[in-house]
């Protein structure tokens, strides 16, 4: 199950890693990016929408509309592009048992700790991840092919439980 | 004289100028930024602010090395400065073409559009040449 229905978490959004791993690699038809800042900008949109490959469906939407949308439709495949930590559980309520959480990429800012080569997190959001991965499967990599990290006793560890 | 920035992945555009400037000589007007995993977008985004102001008034030409990758998606929210052109899939054909001929030319436009015929005609399967 799952696997083709993916919510991602990536700074970047739409770029090389997507258009050549994830949506190649799970064929996928449907992307959306599900961000404030893009949907409210005619560039970015005129960007994002310039670079998605051909045959490939693209909806950009604010994350108040996007959770508004989203619920009422099902979609059989689809990846789901969000820009942080904080935006991806400002819309938890449209998470279910057959979506897949990547994190993918989250550039270094101060606070942050490494958890991969393309991820940093501060202490707030790991808590956030290992809440959700008490109920869902996530998965920290950049690309679908390489193995993931595993978050689980991120928090433990970081509070010295372990 | 057209200014140019080199915006890629990783040193690839360190070492497109360093090839490119051993072969037509040492080059004036010419930056290079990359992105590296984990590096915040947003400072790379102050540095190109800081370059488009430098050279508003020669232009530039911002060559990145992958249309859709995010060295390539930054540049191009730099479309809306009319002096700035970006031209996507770098080569070395492209690159000394941009470098050397960006004297003739007052747009920076003209310039990319005669650089991507270059780089262009530059693609040969040698195998054709030799007629297999």
């Amino acid at each position: 199950m799952g696997k083709n229905r993916i919510f991602r978490i990536d700074d970047r959004l739409i770029h090389g890693q997507v258009i050549e791993g994830w949506i190649k690699y799970y064929k996928i038809g449907t992307v959306f990016i599900a961000n404030d800042r893009v949907a409210s900008d005619p560039i970015q949109n005129m960007i994002y929408k310039s670079i998605i490959p051909k045959g490939v469906d693209l909806y950009i939407y604010n994350l108040s509309e996007f959770s508004k949308s989203f619920s009422k439709r099902k979609w059989p495949e689809f990846l789901v592009l969000f820009e942080s930590v904080a935006d991806l559980i400002s819309v938890s309520d449209s998470i279910d048992y057959d979506i897949d959480l990547n994190v993918g990429c989250v550039a270094n800012r101060p606070h942050k700790y490494q958890i991969s080569d393309t991820v940093f997190l501060d202490l707030s959001e790991i808590q956030s991840l290992c809440k959700l991965r008490e109920k869902y499967a996530i998965t920290v990599k950049k690309l679908p092919w390489e193995t993931s990290i595993e978050i689980m006793n991120f928090n433990k560890l970081l509070n010295g439980d372990i | 004289m057209i200014a140019v920035v080199i915006l890629t992945h990783g040193s690839l555009g360190l070492e497109f100028l360093k090839t490119a400037e051993m072969i037509i000589g040492k080059q004036d007007s010419v930056e290079v930024l990359s992105i590296h995993s984990g590096i915040t977008l947003s400072n790379l985004a102050e540095r190109l602010d800081l370059l488009v102001e430098k050279y508003k008034q020669t232009g530039m030409v911002i060559i990145t090395d992958m249309f859709g990758g995010s060295p390539s998606n930054i540049a191009m929210a730099y479309l809306v400065n009319k002096n700035v052109e970006v031209i996507t899939g770098a080569s070395l054909p492209m690159i000394i073409k941009i470098l050397s001929d960006r004297k003739t030319f007052n747009d920076p436009t003209d310039l990319c559009k005669a650089a991507a015929e270059t780089a262009k005609n530059s693609i040969i399967i040698a195998g054709d040449i030799m007629g297999r």
